[in-house]
C-alpha cells in the first residue's frame, strides 16, 4: 500500500469510490481537459464536472454546514470556469484552481452570513439536535471536532476523508508535497483523535458519576 | 507532535501490522487506558465520516440547466478571428521578439541608408581600359585595360569614348545626392593630370606601358 494512502481507512476509501461518479486518476488529464474545454470544447467541460462535481459538493458541505448553500457555492464556482472561455488565461492545475475558487466563495458565504444570534433568543425549533439520528454519540463528537481543527487541517481532512482524494492528489490541489500533505493530515488526525478521546474520558467520567450516585442511594425497599 | 500512540494507531488502520504486531498493539490498548481512548476515538472517526458521507445527498453527475445555457452562450460567441490572432501578442515572448525585431530593422535601415556606407564612385584617369578583368592576373589583360584594386569595391568597367575623354564614373551617385564630397573629389581628381600614388600602399609595382597602367598587386 502506498504511503500517501495509510491514513485513508480502507472502509472509507471503498465506500467513498462506490459513491464518486468517477476518481481522477492524473491530474495531466484534468490539465488536458482544461486545455479542450478552454478551446471550445463543451465535452471536455462535462467530464470535468463528473469528475470533480460531486468531490467539492460535498467540500462545499463541510465547510459551509449547509447544503443549499453548498449548492449554490458549487453552481457559482463552474460558472466562474465557464467565464474563463471569454477570457482565456494559463491555468497550471485546473482542480487546484477549482479549489481555490470554491473556498474562496465559501470563506466568502460563512463571511456573510456570520450572525450571533443568542440562543435564548431562537425558538425550540432552531435548537441544537442530532443532524445525523443514525450516528452514536461519539460519531457525533467526532463529526463534529473537525470544526475544532485549523482550518487547513479540517480542508485535508475534509478533502481526503469525505471527497475521497488522494493524499497527492491534494497535494497537487493545495500546492504542497504530498510528503508535507500526509504529514498535515496525520497531525491533523492526531488532533482529532485526541479531541474525541478528551471528550471520551469526559463521557465516561459523567456516567461513571452517575452511576456511582445511583449506587449510593439507599433502596427503598431495604429500609426495615 | 505525533506520540508513540498515535504512529502505532497509523500502523494498525493503515494495515501495516502483522499478526503478531496486531495482537501485541491489542493486549497494548487493553491494559493502556489512554491508548484504549484513542482507539476508541478512530473508530468513531471512522465510522462516524462514513456513515456522514453516506448520508449526504448524491450530486447531479451532469450540469444544470443554468450552466448549460452559459456554456452554450460560451460557445456560441466565440472570440473573434481577430481576437484570436491578437492573443498570441499577449505572450511576454512574442512581444520581446517583436521588440527586438523592430529594433534590429531600425538599426539595419540606418546603416543602409546611412550617407557613409555610400559607394565610393572609382575615378580612373587617362585612356580608359577597354576591358574588364581583375588585377589578380595580369598576364590575361589587354594593354589600356584599368582595373581598379580588390578594395574598391566598384570592379566594374566603364566604356571609353573614341575620344578618350576620362575620367568616368563607374557608378552614378548623384542619382542618390548621398555623396557631395565624393563628387568634389571627382570633379578635382577630373581636373588633374594623371597622378598614381606610386609611393604610398605596400609598395606594389606600378608598371607605366605607353598610355597603359598595370598595377601589380600582392595576393
Amino acid at each position: 500500500m502506498s504511503r500517501y494512502t495509510l491514513a485513508v481507512p480502507i472502509s472509507v476509501l471503498a465506500e467513498s469510490e462506490r459513491r464518486s461518479v468517477s476518481r481522477s486518476t492524473d491530474a495531466g488529464d484534468d490539465a488536458a481537459l482544461f486545455r479542450r474545454f478552454l478551446a471550445g470544447e463543451d465535452e471536455a467541460f462535462h467530464a470535468l464536472f463528473k469528475r470533480h462535481n460531486e468531490r467539492l459538493l460535498v467540500y462545499c458541505r463541510k465547510i459551509v454546514d449547509d447544503a443549499g448553500s453548498a449548492e449554490d457555492v458549487t453552481q457559482e464556482m463552474w460558472e466562474r470556469v465557464i467565464a474563463l472561455r471569454a477570457r482565456p488565461q494559463e491555468v497550471r492545475n485546473p482542480v487546484g484552481f477549482l479549489l481555490m475558487v470554491a473556498r474562496n466563495l465559501c470563506l466568502d458565504h460563512l463571511k456573510k452570513n456570520r450572525r450571533l444570534v443568542p440562543l435564548s433568543d431562537l425558538d425550540e425549533s432552531h435548537h441544537l439536535q442530532q443532524k445525523h439520528p443514525d450516528l452514536t454519540e461519539l460519531e457525533e463528537i467526532a463529526v463534529a471536532s473537525l470544526d475544532a481543527l485549523s482550518f487547513e487541517h479540517r480542508e485535508v481532512l475534509v478533502l481526503n476523508l469525505y471527497s475521497g482524494y488522494r493524499f497527492d492528489e491534494i497535494a497537487a490541489m493545495i500546492g504542497k508535497t504530498p510528503d508535507a500533505v500526509w504529514a498535515m493530515a496525520s497531525r491533523a488526525r492526531a488532533q482529532l483523535r485526541k479531541i474525541v478521546a478528551r471528550e471520551l474520558k469526559e463521557m465516561n467520567r459523567t456516567r461513571s458519576g452517575a452511576n456511582n450516585q445511583r449506587g449510593n442511594r439507599p433502596m427503598e425497599g431495604n429500609r426495615s | 507532535m505525533i506520540s508513540e500512540h498515535d504512529r502505532l494507531l497509523e500502523r494498525y488502520i493503515g494495515g501495516e501490522m502483522n499478526g503478531d504486531e496486531e495482537r501485541e498493539f491489542l493486549t497494548l490498548a487493553e491494559h493502556d487506558p489512554d491508548l484504549r481512548d484513542l482507539l476508541r476515538a478512530e473508530r468513531a472517526i471512522i465510522s462516524g465520516t462514513r456513515k456522514e458521507r453516506l448520508a449526504m445527498p448524491a450530486a447531479p453527475a451532469k450540469p444544470g440547466s443554468a450552466l448549460l445555457a452559459r456554456l452554450a452562450a460560451t460557445s456560441a460567441a466565440p472570440e473573434t478571428t481577430v481576437a484570436n490572432g491578437l492573443a498570441i501578442f499577449r505572450n511576454a515572448t512574442v512581444r520581446w521578439a517583436i521588440a527586438a525585431a523592430a529594433v534590429l530593422g531600425i538599426i539595419i535601415g540606418m546603416f543602409v541608408l546611412s550617407p557613409l556606407s555610400a559607394p565610393e564612385p572609382a575615378v580612373v584617369n587617362g585612356p580608359a581600359p577597354a576591358d574588364t578583368g581583375t588585377t589578380d592576373d595580369l598576364s590575361n589583360q589587354q594593354p589600356g585595360a584599368y582595373s581598379p584594386g580588390p578594395d574598391d569595391g566598384t570592379a566594374q568597367s566603364s566604356p571609353i569614348d573614341s575620344a578618350g575623354n576620362a575620367p568616368r564614373l563607374l557608378t552614378e551617385p548623384e542619382q542618390t545626392g548621398a555623396a557631395p564630397q565624393a563628387r568634389a573629389r571627382r570633379q578635382s581628381a577630373s581636373s588633374q593630370p594623371h597622378t598614381f600614388p606610386l609611393d604610398e600602399g605596400d609598395g606594389d609595382p606600378v608598371i607605366f606601358d605607353n598610355d597603359t597602367v598595370k598595377v601589380r598587386i600582392s595576393p
